[in-house]
Formats: C-alpha cells, structure tokens, sequence
C-alpha cells in the first residue's frame, strides 16, 4: 500500500464517517435555537475572519497556551454536540475525562506499542463529534446550503494562498501533529500517517447536512458523492496527476479546499436549478412530522448504509443515539393507532405555535399537538371553519384542509398565539 | 447570529446596568426578528424566559426590583426638582432601599402633577411632544415625552409584539383612538412602521367610515383594530344592523383600553367579527410604557421589566392584602422613562389583589391582580358592600339585546343604588324587568332603576366613543 492510498482510504472513511454521522445527527437531533437569531452569511464572514487569523496564531503561541485554548473551544463544541444526547452531568465528567484523556495519551504514546493508534482514535473522537455538533448548530441555525457555497469558494482562495503564496498551511498541519488536541482526525497504520483537518470536517458536515435540508435526499447524495471524489480521492491524486502544481516545498501537500471548493460550488448551481432551496421553516415542518411518525413505532436505525469498519467516532455517536436523546415521543403520539397519513406537524410550545407559518399541500393531515402545561384550542379565523375545542397537554388535533388557500388560525385562550396555514394544490 | 448575540447582550447589559437603552440597537434586534420569522417561521427556545425575564423565582424578581429602584431613586432625587423635594424632605436614599421601605414613600398623585407639572420634568431633560390625557376625571394632564422615549417605547413593543406574534409584516392595524392621544397614536404607528405592517390611523371618526374601513381591501384589509370598547361597541351594533359576520372580516385581534370592556361585549365583537382575539389592555400615559396583559383566566399580568407595581389600600395607603380592593402604584424604572417620570403614581385604577400562589394560568410567573375593576373614585359603598364600576358595566351590558355601550349613572343613595340607563341600553326592557335582570344570581346587583331618553341623557356617564372628530367624508365636493 502506498502513501496516496493510504491517505484516500482515511480520507473516505473519516470524511464519509463525519458527513453520514452530522446528518443522522441531523435527522435525530433538534438543537435548541436562541429566540432571536438565524445563521447568516455575515456569520461565515466572521468565521472565515477567524480561519484567517487562527494559521499564524497557531504558530506565534507558545504549545500550553494552544493547549489550552484548544481545550476550552472542543470543550464548548462538545457540549452544544452531545448536550441533546447524553445527561448534563455525565457530561461534565465525560467531556473533560476525553480531553484530558487525550493530553496525556499525547505525552506518553510513543512509549507504548498501539499508542499512536490509541492517539488517534481519541483524537478523531473528539474532533469528529465537534464537527458533527458545530456543523448542525449552523446548519440547523439557519445556515443555508448556498452561503456554504460560497464560503467553500472563500476557503479555496484563501488555501491557495496560504500554501503557495505564504506557506502556512503545509507547516501548521506538521507542526499540529502529535500534538495534544490536534484538531485534525486520522489515523497511522504500516508506517502511514494520513488526515483530515477539522476545518474540512466541519465544512464537510455542514455541506452535507445543508444540501439536504435544501434538496433532501437528492441534495444529501451529490453532497456525498462530492466529498468522496473532490474531498478525499481527488486531493490525495492531484500530486500524483500534477507534480508541482502546488509549489516545491508543498508539493505532497493539496489544501482540500482547493479541490473542494469549486466543485461544491458547482454541484449548489446544478442542485439550485433543479430545485428551489427549502426553506428552515419548511425543514421544521417535515422534521416535526417526522419525529412524530418515528415516535410512534420502533426507533428507527439510521437510515444510512455506514461503510465498514467505521471509526470509534461513528460507533459512539449510535451508541449515544440508541439511549436517551432529545426525540422524545410525545404523550400525544404515543398511541399506536394514531393517524396513518401525517404529513405535517405543529408544536403548541411556550403557548406559541411552532412553525407559526405552516405550508402542507391538499389532503394533508396537519396535527397540533399540545407540549404546554396549559391547554390551548386551534380556531380558524379564515380560510376555513374549524374549532378543536380546548386540549391539554399531551392532546392533539388534526385537521385536513381540502383546497388551496391560506388558513388564519388562533388559540382564543391565549392572547397572541397565532398561525397560518398555506394550503398548496 | 453573532451580530444578533451582540445586540442582545448590549440590551441585557443597559437593562441590568440602568444606562440609556440604545433604539437604534433595540430596532436592529426587531430587524433580526424578523429574519428569525422568516427563515424559521417562529421564534426559537425559551422565549418566555426572554420576554417576561426570570420572574418565577422571588428571590430573582426582589433583587432586579431592588436594583432597579435604587436606579431610579438615585436619578430622580438627583435630577427631578419635584422629587428632589420630596426624597429630600423624607431623608429617602437610593443605598440599601428595600421594597419593604416603598411603602414609607407618599404616593404621587393626579393633583401633583396637575399643581406643578413643570416640576417633574427632570433637569437637562429635552421634551419632545405632549401627549394629553382625555380628561375624563374632569382636569386632563398634559404629559411632556422625550424623543428617547418616543423611539425607544416603539422598538421594544415591536419586539416583544412581533416575539409574541401579535403583529407581523403581513399585519394591518386600524387605529380608532383619540388623535388627541397621541403617545399612544405614535406607538402604535411606529411599532407597524418597525415590523413592516400597514397602519389606518383613523381616530375617533364617525363609525359607518371605520366599519367602511375595515371592510376595504380584500386581502389587506385591517388583521388588528386599536380601540376604546364604546367605540367597538359601535362599530359592532353597525356591523350588525348591516348584516355583516365573520366572514365580512380580516380581524384577529382587537386591543381594547381606557374603559372597562365587559364579557357580553367582548362575545358579541367575537360573534360579529369572527373569532377575534378581543383584548382587555393595561395602560396608561402618566406611567407609560408599563403596561398589562390579560391571560386567559382573566388576570391583568404587570409588566415587571419596566416597572414596580404596588396595590394599595384605598384607606390607608398601606400594602393591599391578597383578596382585598386597592388602588394600583407604579412606578417606571429608569432608563425605560427619562423625561418626565413618577415613582409611585398612584393610578386610581382599582383591582383585587391575588396572591402569587393562586395563579395557574400561562402567565403564572408574573404576578398578577384582578382586571382593572374602574377607578376609585367611582366606587359605590352601599350597605356594607362595595359596589365597582365594572359590575355595574357588565350587569348592564349583559342586558338582553344590544346594550352597549352602556349609558348610564349611578349612585349610592340611602342605602341603595340607583340606575338610571339611556332608552337605548335598556332596549325595550321597562326599569322594574331591568331591576330584575341585574339582580339575578351571577350579578347580585339591587337597585332601583330608571330609564331615559332625550335631552336628560346628558347626565349618563361620558364614553370615549363621544370624542367624536370630524371629516368632510360623505359631504359634497367643495373647491
């Protein structure tokens, strides 16, 4: 085995391994959201002002103080990742054990046989849930599949640069290596060492989970197919098709955006002309009727082929799905002869409707299900005549609208809890 | 995301800290708002913390209530040469105030302000505009606003409006209040001008202009209706003698204020215009912008970000005990009102106390009162009872036909009341079966009864719905 397919065999499973892990996460697990506030593209503007500060600073501090910034920043990523999943207080003892864990694997691992290995896996672990987490939070956040886009081209210019032009990049990924908290993941094996830097991680979960909340499976499957053949096959087989394309003292080393990011931007356009983007309001509505369906039956399984021999990341992130996560079943839908055909769902929570502005197509069955501790009631006030009568908590109504139009509907107990509905044909 | 964080940390810090709030910031957030809206289509997580703080918790209410009231004694005693005297005269500190010593502090009242009006605006203030009251207790107050006041009361109900999903880009407001009001005109604008909503600030016009009015423009006909309950009541009976319903109407909401609106009255708006939510709103101009929700249990809910609210015995002065009639006090915390404020504006407005324990409503972590039951000084005692001006509003709007918006006068005499109603409000009911129909079980009402009509009914309580404004609408073209 050589060097090339060594590092396109850990470019595939881990970059695969994160994409497949942030969108079952995404599928699965709803991230609270502050009351105000959607991701936007001047948010990856002060990312990227961050991405371009972080190479020399990376250089320029002394190794304790990186350390120590590292692990304050995966502490904070880990918690918003498995906060959803796992208990607060096994947090605080699992969160800090792994990263401390990891600092002193790092001292003592080239004293050991394995330990190299050892290093890796945590550090894969702990890299690959932060991006998993990060990526949903924007992406659930309201960031959409065409800033990331864009941002991917950004990130291209900005790798060209910093590796032909200043030589930055090559000399942080050798510097960081071996290092604790290595935001990278990886792994050694043969006398290889390959990676993927958490950078691309986090742009690849975000790319994937992002096309797929704006074109579905559709958008899920490019988005996959263009990590796996511009993200990891094609970086590691530039050097061998190109020699020197890159510059002498880079010349094994191909920043993956550079390859990635023309053609994520690529894929967007032909995805954005086949389909519009959805909506995060739209999303909320499916997922909502999703969790319902899957409330009710069996807990589904991830519903993606995993390749084998996925890494300790992807098995403890189904381990942690498979225990309490924040999907739980509601009361209301407990029941196994619930309705059949649900299409949409609206979540009566903090005596507000969510999504207040709901669109479902004829002949769709909406439900309303009551998550307050107060009982509320559904009145259209245009559009359409229905009255729920007053439901508490764990109750529900459902209602099918029969023709295309917009419905205004109220809870009449509760001053200001309002919503509509968009009935398409 | 980032930039909304900042925003709403900058807000957090001047409302803990007591500085000057930033309109222009508190505009940007209503901006962020409505991209929130747009992109998710509801608001995100706890945003019932958000709006109505972490009150629940005493400990956490009593410490914020302390601090903001120490702010605030501090500036007035500092900068208002009214209260400048009177914290003086008292030997008040702002040091180590606790709400157990609010009590010990004279309440402000209507007569004060009347006497030395130019005494509570404070030094280096700026007054902007004057808003007037309607002068209903006979002597209006001439309160003066600042533009800091102007803009910043806007932008923080456009926020808490538009997080709530009481107004929205889509929405069209019909104002039918007193151009004369204009505090609450201006509100009303800029919060649609800040969300994006269309406005019809029609004033106190004739009736058949604002029914003609709610009813123009198809799909952009007014969603919400600003208003005082007479002029609802009107606009109801019209709609109804014109044999428009529901389905003549865009309404979802309808504020009303100022007057007492009675259940029969706020039935009869929801059968004529659909099911409208038909609100009973707190608040008043001397003590803007804090204000009251009713919940749906029928409790009026203090905005406790904005102000301290006290219910006082209508004797003594002294704090109200749960279950008894008091008079409301508020006072507006500085930095929410800088020109002319109050500390312990007595409002005269009375409700019954209720203990924090009782509520189990939506709103249970705010305290509550009972509705505002009328003023105090239309309080009726008649054998040992104390009658309110609510009661007699709602027996004699639950009167059978349409009764509202009731006319009448009472007093107390000899022990007894005695009604006297317009021909109108009693409909074809003779005084006796009038008599009888207010003293059923769930009124509980005796009196003796008389009914009017022509010229003596000058006499019967003024409405706001009479300040009536002119228009040449319906006269013919003058060049």
């Amino acid at each position: 085995m050589s060097a090339t397919s060594f590092q396109i065999i850990v470019g595939i499973v881990g970059s695969m391994t994160g994409a497949l892990c942030a969108l079952a996460y995404f599928r699965h697990v709803r991230l609270e959201r502050p009351p105000i506030g959607a991701f936007n593209a001047r948010d990856l503007a002060v990312l990227g002002c961050f991405i371009l500060a972080l190479p020399p600073l990376y250089l320029a501090v002394p190794v304790g103080v990186l350390t120590g910034f590292l692990a304050v920043t995966f502490m904070a990523a880990l918690m918003i990742a498995l906060r959803p999943l796992v208990s607060t207080r096994v947090l605080w003892i699992a969160v800090p054990g792994l990263l401390i864990a990891n600092i002193l694997e790092t001292r003592s691992m080239n004293e050991f046989a394995g330990g190299l290995q050892i290093y890796w896996l945590l550090t894969t672990l702990i890299v690959g849930i932060a991006a998993v987490g990060i990526g949903n939070l924007y992406v659930q956040g309201g960031l959409q599949l065409r800033h990331i886009a864009w941002f991917t081209l950004f990130l291209a210019v900005c790798d060209i640069f910093f590796t032909n032009v200043v030589a930055l990049t090559p000399l942080l990924a050798i510097s960081l290596q071996g290092r604790p908290l290595d935001p990278s993941i990886g792994f050694a094996a043969s006398g290889f060492n390959a990676n993927v830097g958490l950078g691309d991680m986090l742009i690849f979960c975000m790319y994937t989970t992002a096309a797929y909340k704006g074109f579905g499976r559709r958008g899920a499957l490019l988005s996959l197919f263009v990590i796996v053949v511009f993200g990891a096959v094609g970086p590691s087989v530039i050097p061998l098709l190109a020699p020197g394309l890159f510059g002498t003292t880079a010349a094994a080393f191909v920043p993956v955006m550079t390859v990635f990011g023309p053609a994520a931007f690529a894929s967007y356009l032909w995805l954005s002309r086949t389909l519009p983007e959805r909506s995060g309001a739209q999303w909320i509505i499916e997922q909502a009727a999703r969790l319902d369906r899957s409330a009710r039956g069996p807990r589904p399984r991830v519903g993606f082929a995993l390749p084998a021999g996925g890494l300790a990341a992807l098995a403890l992130a189904v381990a942690l799905w498979s225990g309490e996560t924040a999907v739980s079943p509601s009361p209301a839908s407990a029941s196994p002869d619930a309705a059949t055909k649900l299409e949409s769902a609206v979540v009566m929570k903090n005596v507000a409707f969510s999504p207040r502005a709901a669109k479902v197509e004829v002949g769709d069955t909406v439900t309303w299900i009551n998550h307050d501790r107060v009982p509320h009631d559904v009145v259209a006030s245009s559009g359409a005549t229905f009255d729920s009568g007053t439901f508490g908590q764990g109750e529900k109504f459902e209602y099918r609208p029969t023709r295309p139009g917009t419905i205004a509907y109220v809870c009449t107990l509760h001053q200001g809890m309002n919503g509509t509905l968009t009935v398409m044909r | 995301m980032f930039e909304t964080g900042v925003r709403q940390l900058r807000l957090a810090i001047s409302m803990v800290t007591g500085r000057p709030i930033s309109a222009r910031n508190v505009e940007r957030l209503v901006g962020d708002t409505l991209a929130t809206l747009a992109v998710f289509g509801a608001p995100g997580d706890d945003l019932q913390e958000m709006l109505d703080g972490p009150f629940s918790d005493p400990q956490a209410r009593r410490a914020f209530q302390e601090q903001a009231l120490r702010r605030t004694v501090r500036r007035l005693g500092r900068h208002s040469p009214y209260y400048r005297d009177l914290f003086g005269s008292i030997d008040l500190q702002a040091k180590g105030l606790t709400l157990e010593d609010m009590p010990t502090v004279p309440a402000t009242t209507k007569a004060a302000l009347l006497a030395r009006p130019g005494d509570f605006i404070v030094d280096g203030a700026r007054p902007h505009i004057t808003t007037r009251t309607t002068g209903t207790t006979g002597q209006p107050v001439e309160v003066w606003l600042s533009r800091y006041e102007l803009e910043l009361w806007p932008a923080l109900s456009a926020l808490s409006g538009l997080l709530r999903g009481e107004i929205g880009p889509d929405d069209c407001m019909q104002i039918n209040i007193s151009s004369r009001a204009t505090a609450a005109m201006s509100q009303n604008m800029a919060v649609c001008r800040l969300v994006g909503a269309r406005t019809r600030p029609l004033g106190i016009v004739a009736v058949q202009e604002s029914l003609k009015s709610l009813l123009s423009g198809a799909d952009r006909a007014p969603t919400l209706l600003a208003t005082y309950p007479s002029y609802l009541a009107q606009l109801v009976k019209l709609a109804r003698r014109e044999g428009l319903g529901p389905e003549d109407f865009r309404l979802r909401r309808v504020d009303c204020g100022g007057e007492v609106l009675s259940t029969a009255l706020a039935r009869a708006a929801r059968e004529t215009l659909g099911p409208v939510l038909v609100n009973d709103t707190f608040g008043m101009t001397e003590v803007l912008p804090v204000s009251g929700r009713v919940c749906e249990q029928g409790h009026l809910h203090h905005d406790l970000n904005m102000g301290f609210v006290e219910v006082i015995d209508l004797d003594s002065g002294a704090p109200a005990a749960a279950g008894e009639l008091g008079s409301v006090v508020i006072t507006p915390y500085f930095p929410y009102r800088e020109c002319m404020p109050v500390f312990r504006y007595d409002t005269r407005d009375i409700v019954r106390k209720l203990a924090d324990e009782e509520l189990a409503c939506s709103l249970a972590g705010t305290p509550a009162t009972s509705q505002i039951l009328g003023k105090a000084d239309h309080l009726l005692r008649v054998g040992g009872h104390v009658v309110t001006p609510r009661q007699i509003v709602e027996a004699c709007e639950a009167l059978p036909g349409e009764p509202w918006p009731a006319r009448f006068s009472v007093r107390a005499q000899a022990g007894r009341l005695e009604l006297t109603l317009s021909q109108d409000t009693a409909g074809e009911l003779t005084a006796d079966e009038v008599a009888r129909h207010i003293a059923l079980d769930d009124r509980g009402l005796t009196a003796v009864c008389a009914v009017v009509d022509g010229p003596s009914s000058d006499v019967l309580r003024p409405l706001r719905a009479d300040l009536i404004e002119s228009t040449f609408t319906g006269e013919p073209a003058r060049n």
